[in-house]
C-alpha cells in the first residue's frame, strides 16, 4: 500500500491526487490570466469555472485549489498576490534578523523550532490551502503569530536587560 | 512534558483521521489503518528527532527538552498537515533542514541532509522497479 501511495502518485496517473491537483492548478492559473488584476473576489472560486461561467454545483467537483497562493492569485488577483508574498517577505525578513541577532543558545532552539515548524506548514501549503482552509487556517495563523510573539519577547527581555545595566552603571 | 504531550498528540489525533487520508484513492481502509498510521508517525514524530539526538548525544539532558521542543512544533505543524504523505513528509524534511541549521548544529544538518537523501534514493528505486 506505502509503495501504491507513493509511487503511483504521478502527473500521468488520472486517478492520483498529484493528477487531480495539477488540473486544479490549471485552471486557477486559466482563471487568473481572465481576471488578473483584482482576481474574481474572495469565495466566488466555489462556482467559478475555467472558462469565466459560474456553476451552482461546481463546488462539488472543484472545491479547493490546493495551493495558498493559487488560491489567493485567482480571487484576488495579482495585487492581492503581491501583498501576500509581502507578509511572507517581512515573515521571513524579521524571523531572519532575529535568528542573527539571538545569543541565548536557548531562545535560539525555540526560535529555530518555530521558524522551521512555520516553514513546514508554508511549504505544504503549495498543495494544500493550508492558510485558508477552515479546518486548518486558524491553528496555521496561530503558529504564525507565536513566532512573531516570541520575537517581540525576546526584543522586549533584550531592552530591558540593556536598561538595567544602564541602571546598575 | 513536551515528551508526553508530543507522544500523546499523534496516537490521538492521526489515527482516528486515517480514514480520510484514504478517501481519494478508494483503498480498503480496515487493511491499511495500521500501517499507514505508524508510518506517519514514525517519520512525522520519531525520524525528526534522530538527528537532534546523536548530535546532542545520547547521554545529555539536553535533548529532552531541545528534541521535545523541535517536536512540539513540528508535531503541531504536522497535525495540523492531516499527517498526510509526500507533501507533509517534505516539509517536515525541509523543516528539519531548517531547524538543524539554525541551531547550529552540523552533525544534526548532515544527518538530516543523508536521511533526505536515502530517502529520495529509496523512491527512485521504487519508481525504477515500478516501471
Amino acid at each position: 500500500m506505502i509503495e501504491k501511495r507513493i509511487v503511483d502518485q504521478t502527473i500521468e496517473n488520472p486517478d492520483s491526487s498529484l493528477a487531480k491537483r495539477y488540473e486544479r492548478w490549471r485552471n486557477a492559473f486559466e482563471i487568473l490570466k481572465e481576471y488578473p488584476i483584482l482576481g474574481t473576489g474572495w469565495g466566488v472560486y466555489l462556482g467559478m469555472q475555467r472558462d469565466g461561467s459560474l456553476n451552482e454545483t461546481a463546488w462539488r467537483a472543484l472545491p479547493r485549489w490546493h495551493n495558498s497562493f493559487f488560491e489567493i492569485a485567482s480571487q484576488m488577483g495579482i495585487f492581492g498576490l503581491l501583498s501576500y508574498y509581502f507578509i511572507w517577505y517581512r515573515i521571513g525578513q524579521i524571523s531572519i534578523n532575529s535568528v542573527k541577532t539571538t545569543h541565548d543558545y536557548r531562545d535560539l532552539t525555540v526560535l529555530s523550532g518555530m521558524i522551521a515548524s512555520v516553514v513546514a506548514i508554508l511549504i505544504y501549503s503549495l498543495g494544500e490551502q493550508q492558510f485558508f482552509a477552515i479546518e486548518t487556517a486558524s491553528f496555521s495563523w496561530f503558529i504564525v503569530g507565536l513566532l512573531m510573539f516570541y520575537i517581540n519577547y525576546q526584543k522586549a527581555k533584550k531592552e530591558a536587560l540593556l536598561k538595567l545595566l544602564k541602571v546598575a552603571r | 512534558m513536551a515528551i508526553v504531550i508530543c507522544s500523546t498528540i499523534p496516537v490521538v489525533y492521526v489515527l482516528p483521521n486515517l480514514s480520510e487520508m484514504t478517501e481519494f484513492e478508494h483503498f480498503d481502509r480496515t487493511k491499511i489503518s495500521l500501517e499507514w498510521g505508524a508510518l506517519n508517525i514514525l517519520v512525522g514524530y520519531i525520524l525528526p528527532t534522530i538527528p537532534i539526538a546523536i548530535s546532542l548525544g545520547l547521554n545529555s539532558k539536553e535533548i529532552l527538552v531541545k528534541s521535545g521542543c523541535f517536536s512540539l512544533v513540528i508535531i503541531n505543524s504536522y497535525i495540523l498537515l492531516y499527517a498526510r504523505t509526500r507533501s507533509g513528509w517534505m516539509s517536515i524534511i525541509v523543516a528539519m533542514i531548517v531547524f538543524t541549521h539554525l541551531i547550529k548544529k552540523r552533525k544534526a544538518f548532515i544527518i538530516t541532509i543523508v536521511m533526505a537523501c536515502v530517502a529520495l534514493i529509496i523512491l527512485v528505486i521504487m519508481k525504477q522497479l515500478r516501471s
